[in-house]
């Protein structure tokens, strides 16, 4: 489970970056925050990555606060980021032990990091292969692959789907679903209001670092998701019936 | 944790190009060091022995006491080291010897009285018959100084801007694992990655060594070697956290290349041969030879003066009735006759030598050593003492703190020249003292050094004359390095901080 109490960040005293932020994420739910360039997503998951110290405020996994002990509570998180560029002298195999040991892992077999890349959908040719010679597609597989070596209970993605195909974006959220059904807090940022409205429990919008709404997924699959998050984001208004 | 880290380091690091060519490049400066030590140092260690048994074939054949008094110790040779394939320290520009001098006489109203040997340093350069610059030498601190500089900046410019760039540092730090650990982890690596083709082409090196007969290692040279193995890490290490320190404060690779270049030539290349000349215009210039000349003359003519004034009241004091010169002179224009026996009536009360005057020539003759070798020691410990300063501003660098650990460790350069003289002036106290000795146990003797009748004039036997050695302890050498060695690990402390600080404080 993810948390957030009033979590805010406040960049050289005068920007607001994230404010009040109050979200949950159970286990089992995929919880999609939308928002603009600069709404605060990035920087909300830098907090709960410890990446940056909040302001004011803090975060949980596990019911562990992250800012005073990260490195406990980093084991129980994974992170899939935007770019996964990996090292790419290392091949698929060699980035997935690597990223395992890392992690906490202290013996990981062939076979085991064999079927992790499997199943997330890399062709076995790829397993040895530099990774400099991959595609997005390929890296951004092998990102979450690293995620699920990990096991951790959250996964945190920060604008996984940016720049995939149809395809690969289909493949991807295929394995987030396979993630839930495992039973693991998936919290993603994203501006892909399309992919999020198909995939989320609830959505967050978030707006200049306030969490301006939160739908459920009874309210995600009723509403007019493209013209709330343009309302909330851009301020259009939906255009009035002439005939009224 | 930490391992899995510095494992990837070196992965990454060992299946670059840029290591490939540090392994050349090393490997083949270290064997050009090594070849062209196998053709020098014989004929080094040839002459020195060579040097050295005709100094002490000369100073054995000297029987009499006083011709030790008289012509001193001979040429006192410094001993080349064995690691001069490290470190040459310049020694092409400092003196190889000592000089004994003393080379005058004067006759007077005293009779005759002959110089005692004393002391001479010679000039800065005395076997240096062409000063035009030479091809930089390829020695062990000429490829650490400027290679185990810039090789660990190739390895780290990119170190940590590079991953921030492309996203692993991120995918890193999502994991439980510190800053703190991270940076270690890439310091042990890139280190160990430095020193793996360092180390391979020292043993390179060491292998060529190891056929030339003429260069034999003790136990103490290893002792040493191992230091300046530890040294040359520092030194590696010192460039490694400055690498980090500037990849963590920076977004981009390239800006970080450009920044520790800037760093690099300016602390590696101007500063050490720069620092030092400009620091001389701030400092008060040591006499020239013709100052230093004119003022130990003007020392001399005084004492010179004084004993002639002393002679001359002696001898009026037993010959009252004496003419002087002048009245010789009149006398002889009237009284050619008178005149003759006058003045060999002078002659012989000049030569007639009584204790009393014995006793002043002694004097006079150890004060004429005494003035010339304390105004030869001044003008050198006013050169050093320049010299001194000079190498306290080029400190700055760590290239020239690296460079002096390593001269002084290998034993050569500026500090061994120093330990030098520090031999010859113990050696030269205690061959004085021998003189004194041998003499005082003479019964006979008048005990008046330094003139051929107040000393003793029994035989001496050879074996007994002590015999100068310039040997060099382990002690010595790590004694004269340790402020370097001290500041060296200063700087490792202050870079690492450094590091630390702007990878706690950067973004990811």
């Amino acid at each position: 489970m993810l948390e957030t109490r009033d979590l805010t960040k406040v960049y050289n005293e005068s920007v607001l970056a994230v404010n009040e932020l109050n979200l949950k994420v159970d286990d089992g739910e995929i919880y999609v925050v939308l928002g603009a360039n600069g709404a605060g997503k990035s920087t909300t998951i830098s907090m709960l990555l410890n990446f940056i110290e909040p302001t004011s405020g803090t975060a949980l996994v596990d019911d562990i606060e992250i800012p005073k002990f990260p490195l406990e509570a980093k084991k129980h998180l994974a992170y899939v980021s935007e770019n996964v560029e990996l090292y790419r002298n290392f091949t698929a195999r060699q980035n997935l032990s690597f990223f395992a040991k890392l992690g906490g892992r202290k013996k990981v077999s062939n076979e085991e990091l064999d079927a992790t890349l499997g199943r997330v959908g890399l062709p076995e040719e790829a397993f040895t292969r530099r990774v400099k010679t991959f595609s997005k597609g390929m890296r951004q597989r092998l990102g979450i692959a690293i995620a699920i070596m990990k096991n951790a209970q959250a996964v945190l993605l920060d604008e996984p789907t940016s720049g995939l195909d149809p395809k690969g974006g289909a493949d991807f959220l295929n394995l987030l679903r396979e993630l839930k059904e495992e039973g693991k807090a998936i919290f993603m940022s994203t501006h892909d209001i399309f992919r999020a409205k198909e995939i989320a429990d609830r959505i967050g919008i978030l707006v200049q670092g306030n969490l301006e709404r939160e739908l459920t997924r009874d309210e995600i699959l009723d509403e007019d998701l493209e013209a709330l998050y343009l309302h909330y984001v851009a301020g259009y208004e939906p255009e009035e019936d002439a005939t009224e | 944790m930490i391992w899995h880290i510095i494992k990837r380091e070196l992965f990454d690091h060992i299946n670059s190009l840029r290591f490939i060519l540090t392994f050349l490049i090393l490997s083949a400066l270290m064997v050009t060091n090594a070849v062209v030590h196998l053709q020098t140092h014989q004929d080094r260690v040839r002459d020195y022995s060579e040097d050295v048994t005709n100094t002490s074939n000369e100073l054995k054949s000297r029987t009499q006491l006083y011709s030790l008094a008289e012509k001193g110790p001979g040429r006192l040779y410094k001993r080349p080291s064995s690691l001069s394939f490290i470190a040459d320290g310049g020694e092409a520009y400092l003196p190889r010897r000592t000089y004994n001098e003393g080379s005058w006489s004067k006759s007077g109203i005293g009779g005759r009285v002959k110089s005692n040997w004393w002391l001479s340093y010679g000039s800065v350069n005395p076997d240096a018959k062409d000063f035009r610059p030479q091809a930089t030498k390829i020695d062990w601190v000429f490829i650490i100084t400027y290679l185990l500089s810039f090789i660990p900046l190739l390895f780290t410019f990119d170190a940590l801007s590079g991953e921030r760039e492309q996203g692993t540092l991120r995918l890193c730090l999502a994991n439980p694992i510190s800053r703190p650990t991270l940076l270690i982890g890439k310091f042990l690596g890139t280190l160990i990655t430095v020193l793996i083709p360092f180390i391979f082409a020292v043993l390179l090196n060491l292998a060529v060594i190891s056929t030339d007969s003429w260069t034999q290692l003790s136990g103490a040279d290893w002792g040493r070697l191992g230091l300046i193995l530890l040294i040359a890490t520092s030194y590696a290490g010192i460039f490694i956290g400055l690498g980090l320190m500037v990849s963590a404060g920076t977004r981009e690779p390239r800006v970080s290349l450009v920044i520790l270049l800037l760093i690099w030539v300016a602390t590696v290349v101007f500063m050490p041969s720069t620092l030092g000349i400009l620091s001389t215009k701030w400092m008060t210039p040591v006499q020239t030879d013709d100052q230093f000349d004119a003022s130990k003359d003007a020392a001399l003519r005084q004492i010179s003066t004084d004993f002639d004034d002393r002679m001359q009241t002696i001898k009026e004091k037993k010959s009252p009735n004496l003419l002087s010169m002048s009245e010789l002179e009149k006398l002889f224009e009237t009284s050619p006759e008178e005149a003759m026996a006058a003045a060999r009536k002078m002659q012989e009360a000049w030569e007639t030598e009584g204790d009393e005057e014995m006793a002043l020539k002694a004097e006079y003759i150890n004060k004429d050593v005494e003035i010339r070798e304390r105004f030869n020691r001044q003008h050198l410990d006013a050169q050093i003492a320049q010299v001194q300063r000079a190498r306290d501003i080029t400190r700055f660098s760590p290239a020239a703190i690296v460079q002096y650990a390593l001269e002084s460790m290998a034993g050569t350069g500026f500090n061994r020249h120093l330990q030098f003289l520090e031999h010859v002036h113990r050696y030269i106290k205690q061959f004085r003292e021998f003189i004194v000795e041998t003499d005082r146990a003479d019964i006979q003797s008048r005990h008046l050094i330094g003139i051929p009748k107040g000393m003793s004039e029994k035989p001496i036997a050879s074996e007994a004359i002590p015999e100068f050695e310039d040997k060099v302890t382990f002690s010595d050498t790590f004694n004269t390095a340790t402020l370097d060695l001290l500041l060296l690990v200063l700087l490792l402390g202050v870079f690492l901080s450094g590091a630390f600080i702007v990878f706690l404080r950067a973004e990811v």
